[in-house]
């Protein structure tokens, strides 16, 4: 029986890191940039080492404080997008074996909440080179511009 | 898509110091402390930084600096940036920086590529070759463009492989004999973007030997699966020292940064017997003392004491010191020469260089030779450019002159001074 199809990130056109508790990714074909937050670093972060949807909703319902559920369809959810985004693909032969629940992480300590995987797309590029990252951009900072004064 | 960065309007040269420099500024060697020296002078910095740095005044060189600040101190030391409105700013330069680098380095490839598979070897110089071998992520170092050296013999070829892939590659300008003191063509897409193809490492006198020197001493790369090179550790420091240290209105400090991480990166693969050896060959003595010594004074580590005495004790002539003093003071202040300029270095060069040629095209092609080196448009600017310089040294010869009649001093003269010393304070002639 074959298990749940993994993911991986779109490479080479697309570039992924995470920072400071944001991961950021560059489709270089498009010069699109994305930036997510919330479970999607978690996601992500499950994804580059290599585990499937499964291990990761599982992982993230150890860690966080929602039901099983919600987790679930907002890891499905999340990734549909990423997928159609063309930010990840699925991997050849890309089939895992069924999660063994004792391969979890055990966690101490309580549980954090849950952050829904939020996804900002960026597809502006001339925009993103002309946009000041000191002068030109609202507090959550650079590709997010500061909002115009308002007229009159 | 559009391809081409454009600076913040506060990034533009009117922003920067009036009087422009050819060594960073006190501020600048804050900046450069803070990011890239020792853990206990860094902290210091940082801290005094952060508590008088004024961002909306930043200049162009700082500007380029604030990724490599943003990741030691808050990636690695472990600052979060959260709310404070600071960190949150160098984060953004970081990001950009990161955005853009990977987004210009995949524009990079397909040619890198065609340029293999045709046979071309290539070497990735300055900003790209920096921030995928020395520093600790294409995030870190901000550029703007990329520069592929090619064989000189290659170069016709490699436009051919340009033109081929849909890339505007214009010839060389004029003819071959400008070629020998040009160094680069400006190939661009379709989208703008720019691709500097270089056939010399920089332009001008010793750009030719240089040039062929290095090709023995390369170190291999391989980009997103793509064969190329890097220069060896020693010539990319001579490279990057020589190409980046001159004056401008807006200091070009960046050498400073990218040697540092470089010598921290090969430190230990550095030559410094060949450094000696190369800037002697090529009359960058007191060129490479300087900045060797204005290095140290930013982290003691990164140059040996005993490299710097030996440079200190090596010899330096008039070509060395020419280059040094042109190097240091703003262009019009090339009324230190003679009105002749390098004219001998020139001719020297250009016999050297055209030893092969027909004498009736040897003879006729200098004019032409000068008047690229001395970066006219024109033949009859050639005139010109000598009324000027008689009229600089003419002037220079009365503002010295005056105050000894007078018996008075200025001030611009103690910074007419000041300009042609060292970091050290020391007179740059050897």
């Amino acid at each position: 029986m074959s298990g749940p199809r993994i993911f991986r990130i779109n490479g080479p056109a697309v570039i992924c890191e995470i920072i400071e508790g944001e991961a950021i990714l560059v489709n270089r074909d498009n010069g699109h940039y994305f930036s997510v937050s919330g479970a999607g670093v978690d996601i992500l972060r499950g994804l580059m080492s290599g585990g499937d949807p499964e291990r990761i909703t599982a992982d993230l319902a150890v860690r966080r404080e929602a039901p099983a559920a919600r987790i679930e369809s907002a890891v499905r959810d999340f990734l549909t997008e990423l997928e159609k985004e063309k930010l990840i693909v699925r991997a050849d032969g890309g089939n895992t074996p069924p999660l063994d629940p004792g391969q979890l992480p055990k966690v101490s300590g309580s549980k954090t909440p849950f952050e829904p995987p939020r996804l900002q797309k960026f597809t502006d590029v001339e925009d993103l080179l002309k946009l000041d990252p000191i002068h030109e951009v609202d507090k959550t900072g650079w590709p997010s511009p500061k909002a115009p004064p308002p007229s009159g | 898509m559009t391809a081409r960065a454009t600076l913040p309007s506060c990034l533009t040269p009117e922003a920067g110091p009036a009087d422009g420099h050819c060594w960073p500024t006190s501020e600048q060697t804050l900046l450069l402390r803070a990011a890239l020296s020792e853990d206990s002078l860094a902290r210091e910095a940082w801290d005094l930084w952060q508590r008088t740095a004024d961002l909306d005044r930043i200049d162009h060189g700082s500007y380029r600096l604030l990724p490599l600040l943003y990741h030691r101190w808050v990636v690695r030391a472990g600052q979060a940036s959260g709310q404070d409105p600071l960190l949150r700013r160098l984060k953004g330069v970081y990001l950009k920086t990161w955005y853009w680098n990977h987004v210009r380095f995949h524009r990079a490839r397909r040619p890198l590529e065609a340029l293999a598979a045709a046979g071309i070897p290539t070497v990735l110089l300055k900003g790209m070759a920096l921030a995928l071998t020395a520093y600790e992520g294409p995030g870190l170092r901000p550029m703007e463009d990329i520069d592929i050296l090619v064989r000189e013999r290659d170069l016709g070829r490699a436009i051919g492989v340009f033109r081929e892939l849909g890339w505007s590659a214009p010839f060389p300008r004029l003819h071959r004999i400008a070629w020998l003191r040009d160094h680069a063509v400006d190939v661009r897409d379709t989208d703008g973007f720019a691709i500097d193809l270089h056939w010399r490492l920089i332009g001008g006198g010793p750009a030719t030997d240089v040039s062929r020197a290095v090709w023995k001493r390369l170190e291999p790369l391989v980009f997103e699966g793509v064969p190329t090179h890097t220069l060896g550790a020693t010539d990319q420091f001579f490279h990057v020292c020589v190409h980046g240290l001159k004056w401008s209105r807006i200091p070009p400090w960046r050498w400073a940064a990218d040697t540092l991480v470089l010598l921290r990166h090969s430190g230990a693969r550095m030559d410094w017997s060949l450094l000696r050896e190369l800037a002697a060959r090529h009359h960058f003595v007191i060129v490479l003392r300087e900045a060797l010594k204005y290095l140290r004074g930013v982290r003691e580590a990164a140059v040996p004491s005993d490299v710097l005495e030996t440079f200190e004790r090596m010899p330096a002539g008039r070509i060395d010191r020419m280059r040094y003093l042109a190097r240091v003071n703003p262009p019009r202040d090339y009324a230190i020469h003679p009105v002749w300029g390098s004219l001998p270095e020139m001719l020297r060069q250009y016999g050297r260089e055209t030893r092969e040629w027909p004498a009736l095209e040897r003879w006729t092609g200098f004019p032409v030779y000068w008047q690229v080196s001395w970066g006219a448009d024109d033949l009859w600017e050639l005139p010109l450019i000598i009324a000027s310089r008689v009229y600089w040294r003419f002037r220079r010869i009365l503002r010295r002159a005056l105050p000894r009649i007078t018996g008075r001093s200025s001030a611009a003269q103690k910074r007419a001074c000041s300009d042609k010393m060292g970091p050290s304070g020391q007179e740059g002639g050897g």
